[in-house]
């Protein structure tokens, strides 16, 4: 069946630890064997925002039909963010923000972080953030607490927050879904290696299926893999096609001729 | 627009070679008792699956292997594998309870039972399982790459299955897969890019076994995921089903 599929979570930047790569032929010829139209990368290893916004501008701007950019910037250096924002979503036509928690050293929700929240909310641009919330070492709220985004949301009505993997174990799935149904601005995003059976079906019954939106982490998780986690769950041919796609068309303000060209 | 196969069906049969039945204490789990799973199977399409008791590993192996073939009550579609602890336990009785019980595959997870998989602990029950033709499966997560390596190549005739591989373990264990011809890779967890082509590049198509890792994770998406790699019908099956046949002798 042809439905829009939308990937909300990808990386380009080499991760030779991991011996993979982001040659944009291979990323391209992967997208089609596992049917995704169009994919949203982030860049976030860099202490330096401006690199990682440009290597992520440049990638996309080689088969901006396949890809699109989200914007990352560093709440240690807030004097650079502001500006940086400025410059990733008016002049290199970025999508979303996407942060990153655990590099900071403070919860999500600690006050460094507010003039990036601010700015987002006056400009009206989502904030997808990596959370996890877990057994032992996860059990602590520096990995993005995915139950912090509710005070968030609350204070930043405007933007819509995404919640990468969904707190990825399921005590963090648990307060995803709590933190969803209690703000209508938080959407779960469906990448993580560590999902149980029954978690697609978990979203969908406990939130309905217009806040779940599919995600990979490609090239860390291949996306056969991500989408087959939709494709295989228990749910309607239509909450899968909202899940792959749909959903994401609405968040990002797209239409679907901008993804299928 | 994106080609996804919404309906998907395996065009293979599928034998699951990760599944556990039973509870844990830590947590309420999705799913655990044998009609649960079997449920689980019929909407994935899986057709059989190698399954394991988790108090056996946690707690006590007897008491595990026990309630397993309780929970199992028979049913054809279940293959039960023994979950084993070489430290502790009485390897005569041990060997009888595999042999009337006409166990196949047997668990070992080291760390999680607190013993290093060295050969002055396990050597007396590798050479058993080795005479046996049992095969071995081990999670990544239970083992120190090199203490493992050491014992498998002293070792050359034991079939072996490294399970739970994740793209964390990539490091360390491409290299290991590629020094020990008689070690196998469940892929359960190892959804990384270019994960199918990685391994069939390391290993070949006979020493990739499907699981699913259940209930920890649905049986679908790898499932999902090997139909979509250009695999002839050969390999698909191979992987899905007939590795794990013909490592069990079924």
């Amino acid at each position: 069946m042809k439905t829009t599929v939308i990937d909300f979570h990808s990386h380009v930047g080499r991760m030779g630890n991991y011996n993979v790569d982001d040659d944009q032929d291979w990323y391209v010829k992967t997208l089609d064997d596992a049917g995704v139209d169009k994919c949203f990368v982030s860049y976030i290893f860099d202490g330096k925002a401006k690199n990682c916004n440009d290597i992520v501008y440049e990638f996309v701007q080689k088969n901006p039909k396949r890809f699109g950019g989200f914007a990352h910037v560093n709440p240690h250096y807030i004097d650079e963010a502001i500006p940086e924002l400025d410059r990733a979503f008016n002049k290199l036509g970025m999508k979303a923000l996407k942060i990153y928690p655990p590099f900071a050293d403070y919860p999500v929700n600690h006050e460094s972080w507010y003039p990036i929240f601010e700015w987002c909310n006056e400009n009206k641009i989502p904030i997808k953030s990596h959370t996890q919330y877990g057994p032992g070492e996860f059990r602590h709220d520096y990995g993005g607490r995915p139950i912090l985004f509710i005070d968030l949301a609350q204070k930043f009505p405007d933007v819509n927050w995404i919640l990468a993997h969904s707190g990825n174990f399921e005590l963090g799935r648990i307060e995803s879904v709590k933190a969803a149904q209690e703000c209508p601005n938080i959407y779960l995003e469906t990448c993580s290696s560590y999902g149980d059976h029954g978690t697609i079906e978990y979203f969908v019954d406990s939130l309905g299926d217009e806040r779940v939106l599919y995600g990979s982490d490609v090239p860390l998780i291949d996306p056969r893999f991500g989408v087959g986690r939709i494709v295989t769950a228990n749910i309607t041919t239509e909450s899968k096609r909202k899940i792959l796609g749909l959903n994401a068309l609405k968040v990002l303000n797209l239409k679907e001729s901008e993804v299928i060209g | 627009m994106g080609e996804v196969d919404i309906t998907f069906k395996s065009s293979v049969p599928v034998f699951d070679c990760n599944v556990s039945i039973g509870r844990v204490h830590t947590r309420r789990l999705s799913v655990d008792d044998s009609e649960g799973t079997l449920k689980a199977m019929d909407h994935a399409g899986v057709n059989k699956a190698l399954v394991h008791n988790p108090y056996g590993v946690n707690y006590d192996p007897v008491d595990g292997n026990r309630r397993l073939l309780e929970s199992i009550n028979g049913i054809e579609r279940f293959v039960p594998q023994f979950t084993c602890n070489p430290a502790t336990f009485n390897i005569e009785t041990f060997a009888k309870s595999v042999s009337d019980n006409n166990i196949k595959s047997l668990r070992m997870e080291p760390i999680s039972q607190n013993y290093p998989f060295v050969e002055w602990i396990v050597g007396e029950c590798m050479e058993w399982i080795t005479e046996s033709k049992l095969t071995l499966f081990i999670p990544a997560t239970d083992i120190n790459p090199n203490e493992f390596h050491s014992v498998l190549k002293s070792f050359p005739k034991s079939k072996v299955v490294l399970s739970d591989l994740h793209y964390g373990h990539v490091p360390w264990a491409i290299p290991l897969l590629k020094s020990i011809s008689n070690l196998y890779v469940e892929i359960s967890k190892f959804s990384i890019a270019d994960s199918i082509v990685r391994l069939r590049q390391t290993v070949g198509d006979n020493r990739i076994l499907y699981g699913s890792k259940f209930p920890y994770q649905p049986m679908g998406p790898q499932l999902y995921s090997l139909h979509r790699w250009d695999l002839n019908e050969t390999t698909l099956a191979d992987i899905c089903s007939n590795n794990l046949s013909t490592i069990l002798g079924q």
